[in-house]
């Protein structure tokens, strides 16, 4: 077990020098001379001298190998340089707003799964039935349904007609819930399918009709002996839906007017930030990656059928 | 010889046919919205009404009319064509996507299943990277650096979406390559080149079909998202995503902006994912 986990983590380093390589990259392949920006930060019109002393004095003027060995460097010191637009450091800018997506991001997980999860066992249980039918025209409207204008459909019903919520931005406690809400969607219907289709594959096997001749309650032959077996393959997915929902929540934060690292990114896009943008794509390479380590080693655990290399 | 590797070949296999596909009423249903659209798309210039970008401003926020079949928007434009014509730039720019994913992703899923290996473990590796890998991320650094366009999206999307293909056609390699008929093939030395992309590759082909048409639906909705939030396509162009981000300050005044452009997002998408369910259940019922 300790071979497998050290071979995954040595695995990780080509990775996420290669994401570092690319990310670096990009700034080489970005419009604009990156040393008369910095010059700018210190005098307010600089001359061609002052820019040529800034392009020195940040190194800009080494070989492009030299540069990233500079900046890999400071990066692995969490110095990722300042914000072109604030004047703060990039990891200090996200830093602030990470919070507020990672508090986001996980109401929307814990709606996701009070909702979800109900629907699909009783979707499995009551297959076929007209429950079933519902719970299934549900799920399939929710993949076929574009999860901003949703959000925009909410900003309309509960703020504009019901004037529950403010439309300019998230000062009540209720919008974040509804943004939590609106970017789920898409989601319950893959996890209802999920469970669903798991679900009714353990019920049909012989070891449920054994347990339910033995006379044990259906609840807990659907629990305890159903769920159980049904809810591998589901983990797996359920994992890169929680990345892509902490990763993806720039289009709901954007209309909700909430200040996340999602807003931060598409805003330094706009204005061209690249220490934030550059900043904010690394670490969420390094999450991804880490996070995909971190569930194959569980689910190794969980399920001793998978033969460890 | 050939004749007989032939026989072989049809007992193993599955053989495209679209009658049977369409005998369930739900995909015909997609498949008939999905043809209009197509329709709607190719014809655009000759069915839009008005020009989709000429601004009126004094004919702003209009409600429907014989002229201005779903009113006008903030600037005066014909939200009918606006609409016809967004079904092009939609489906256009998602066609595009697919092909170019397939084109990339089939390939190396078929090479990398039919060589097996150290190679193969590779390349699976690869793979699995670009499928952790969030799209938002990718295009996000992408617009950042070369500037959000069209363009700059559909190769952004495309470096994300290879990898699906690329996995699902080497797992079907792998299960065909093991056939008898591959071995007759081999026995009646045929190249491996001949026999990976004219035999195998005719094998798979209808899971890949039924998988691009699954997909085309979450292709279309990430279309519009990016360009909802001004990752993709620019404005003015007509494009259902800038059309619900335009709509947004009117949410006040002007509803019917965001309703109409969102209810024929959902529609379309709703037909393709039908069309999808159609052929994926096809092919397993058999």
């Amino acid at each position: 077990m300790l071979r497998y986990i050290t071979k995954r983590l040595l695995a990780l380093i080509p990775i996420i020098l290669i994401m570092s390589m690319i990310v670096f990259g990009l700034t080489e392949l970005a419009s604009g001379d990156p040393a008369r920006i910095l010059a700018e930060m210190t005098y307010e019109h600089p001359t061609n001298e002052q820019v040529e002393w800034a392009r020195h004095e940040y190194g800009l003027d080494q070989p492009i190998y030299k540069q990233y060995i500079n900046w890999a460097g400071k990066a692995l010191h969490g110095d990722f340089g300042f914000s072109y637009n604030t004047r703060r450091s990039a990891l200090e800018e996200i830093g602030i707003k990470l919070p507020i997506t990672i508090k986001l991001a996980v109401t929307s997980v814990i709606i996701l799964l009070v909702i979800g999860v109900p629907l699909g066992i009783l979707s499995a249980v009551f297959e076929n039935k007209w429950l079933d039918r519902i719970i299934q025209i549900f799920s399939f409207f929710d993949v076929s349904m574009p999860s901003f204008w949703i959000g925009l459909m909410m900003l309309y019903v509960f703020g504009v007609k019901l004037k529950v919520i403010s439309i300019l931005g998230s000062a009540t406690a209720a919008a974040p819930v509804l943004a939590a809400i609106a970017m789920d969607i898409g989601y319950f219907g893959i996890i209802i399918r999920l469970i669903r289709t798991n679900l009714i594959e353990v019920l049909h096997k012989g070891y449920i009709r054994t347990a339910k001749a033995k006379g044990l309650s259906s609840f807990s032959v659907i629990v305890k002996h159903g769920l159980k077996n049904a809810i591998l393959p589901v983990l797996t997915r359920f994992s890169s839906m929680c990345v892509s929902l902490l990763c993806g929540s720039a289009v709901i934060e954007s209309i909700f007017a909430i200040q996340g690292v999602g807003n931060l990114a598409l805003v330094s896009v706009q204005i061209k930030d690249l220490p934030v943008l550059q900043c904010y794509i690394l670490l969420i390479t390094v999450f991804v990656v880490v996070m995909n380590l971190f569930v194959d080693i569980l689910y190794s655990f969980i399920d001793a059928r998978i033969q460890i290399m | 010889m050939n004749h007989k590797v032939r026989k072989l070949e049809k007992k193993g296999v599955m053989h495209f046919r679209w009658a049977e596909y369409l005998g369930d009423t739900k995909t015909r249903i997609g498949f008939g919205i999905v043809v209009i659209f197509v329709i709607l798309a190719i014809f655009a210039p000759m069915i839009a009404p008005n020009d989709p970008l000429y601004v009126d401003v004094i004919n702003k926020l209009q409600p429907p009319s014989r002229q201005f079949w779903f009113g006008t928007d903030n600037m005066g434009r014909c939200l009918f064509s606006r609409i016809v014509w967004g079904s092009r730039y939609s489906l256009l720019y998602s066609f595009i996507i697919m092909v170019i994913t397939i084109l990339i992703g089939v390939p190396i899923g078929l090479v990398s299943g039919y060589i097996g290996g150290k190679i193969d473990n590779f390349i699976m590796r690869i793979i699995d990277l670009f499928m952790a890998m969030p799209s938002f991320v990718l295009a996000l650094a992408i617009a950042g650096t070369l500037g959000p366009s069209g363009k700059n999206l559909v190769f952004a999307m495309s470096c994300v979406y290879w990898a699906s293909y690329a996995r699902l056609s080497r797992a079907l390699t792998i299960q065909v390559k093991e056939q008898s008929f591959i071995l007759a093939l081999k026995a009646g030395g045929c190249s491996h080149t001949k026999i990976l992309f004219g035999h195998i590759l005719k094998n798979i082909m209808d899971s890949i079909v039924a998988l691009a048409t699954m997909e085309i639906g979450g292709i279309i909705l990430s279309i519009a998202g990016f360009s909802f939030i001004g990752l993709g396509v620019q404005p003015p162009t007509p494009e259902w995503g800038i059309m619900l981000s335009d709509s947004k300050n009117y949410i006040q005044t002007c509803p019917r902006l965001m309703l109409i452009p969102g209810i024929v997002v959902v529609i379309v998408v709703m037909a393709f994912n039908l069309l999808g369910d159609g052929l994926k259940n096809g092919r397993y019922e058999r």
